[in-house]
């Protein structure tokens, strides 16, 4: 009997010498339930799942990566205080990207100063490429950045959830509250409006 | 854009760069250049995406298993038994009992009409004006607030306006304008008075 069929048995005599990696073919309902019985690993396991796709896509709405991690924390907190009911499709990941972008969106909101970032912080040297080749990859991304910026904000989510969160159409979908058509054909669109912009920047 | 490039990149899109989807699509890019600048621009992201992606500080994640492991005082409820339910239930029916009661016992006193409040005196002296005021707890003399007075009601009804021939209906017309006019005097000498300081 694995730890996922304890859990899902609802039973709490678990093993004390568990690992998260004991935990990673639970279910985050499973997860979830071990955590409100008081089991670390439970959390820990989420957060292990998890945390990197949520501070990504956090950093993206506040641009700072440090805020981002505040963010990301406040959502973990947040999943402890109050879990979700329910998990539509079993899954934690449309909970947690929608309540991460409210929080990120409202500490954009409230954030009082400008925070520079160091380009260097975030994107670290390769020793391979040539300086070259670096700073023209450094200002395509950055321009593709900007550019995803100035998208309608429905494309701008859907790209975000998609490239940085890496959730699949249908995680996107009920992340959003939209049909997966809807959120594919988004994509769709906002590829070829990137292409557009990008072609009359070059102009 | 041809449906075809559209077809790979939906390929690409839903499976992901790095699929085989994601490789036709590469190939088909090196002799389309629309395809190429998107293939470019999804690229750009994904690598983005990777340099974002990271960890959760040691002290922020002890933090959070922290909560998990030992709850704050307020978080922590006690077990309800059958006898807190019940009490819910009780105090629900009991403050609806008194409700129903307190509206029952002010009822009478909610449904009075106007002229029951205008204060009645036998001669009618001792408080002039008594029918247009509302006896105040001095009995008038000095408080007084300006009752609900009754309106005089239309000298014709629409079904006699309607029977009335013409004489009729400017003679109510005439009796309605000398009405209006009475109290309007009425309501000036009150006004009068009040400004005098004569009552």
């Amino acid at each position: 009997m694995s730890i996922c069929d304890i859990l899902a048995g609802g039973s709490l005599a678990l093993p004390l010498e568990n690992s998260v990696s004991d935990y990673t073919s639970c279910s985050d309902s499973d997860l979830i339930r071990s955590m409100q019985d008081g089991e670390a690993l439970g959390i820990e396991t989420i957060i292990q799942r998890y945390e990197t796709r949520l501070i990504a896509y956090a950093a993206r709405y506040v641009d700072s990566a440090d805020l981002a991690k505040d963010v990301c924390q406040e959502v973990f907190l947040k999943l402890v205080h109050r879990p979700p009911v329910d998990l539509p499709g079993g899954s934690l990941g449309p909970w947690l990207y929608r309540v991460t972008r409210n929080l990120a969106i409202d500490k954009r909101r409230r954030r009082k100063f400008e925070i520079i970032v160091d380009p260097a912080d975030l994107s670290p040297a390769d020793a391979e490429e040539s300086p070259a080749a670096l700073a023209s990859a450094s200002t395509d991304k950055e321009l593709v950045k900007r550019l995803v910026d100035q998208l309608p904000v429905e494309f701008r989510d859907v790209v975000y959830l998609r490239m940085y969160a890496d959730l699949s159409f249908k995680e996107v979908a009920e992340s959003l509250s939209i049909p997966q058509g809807t959120a594919l054909w988004r994509m769709h669109r906002a590829v070829e409006l990137l292409r557009t912009l990008w072609n009359s920047h070059a102009r | 854009m041809p449906v075809k490039c559209e077809h790979y990149r939906q390929g690409a899109l839903v499976f992901g760069l790095r699929s085989p989807q994601g490789a036709l699509w590469r190939r088909h890019s090196s002799g389309c250049p629309s395809c190429a600048r998107e293939v470019r621009v999804l690229e750009l992201l994904q690598e983005d995406a990777v340099e974002q992606r990271q960890h959760l500080p040691q002290r922020a994640r002890r933090e959070i298993v922290q909560v998990v492991e030992c709850p704050p005082l307020d978080a922590v409820r006690p077990r309800r038994g059958w006898a807190h339910g019940a009490w819910g239930v009780f105090w629900r029916a009991a403050a609806l009992v008194v409700l129903l009661a307190v509206v029952f016992a002010v009822q009478p006193f909610a449904w009075r009409r106007p002229g029951d409040a205008v204060a009645r005196q036998g001669d009618g002296s001792a408080l002039p004006f008594a029918e247009e005021f509302q006896v105040g707890a001095d009995g008038g003399r000095y408080v007084a607030s300006a009752s609900a007075v009754v309106m005089e009601s239309p000298v014709l009804s629409w079904s006699q306006l309607r029977a009335a021939q013409g004489s009729e209906v400017s003679a109510g017309l005439h009796g309605l304008r000398r009405s209006v006019e009475r109290q309007r005097q009425s309501l000036e000498r009150l006004i009068d008075r009040e400004l005098n300081g004569v009552w």
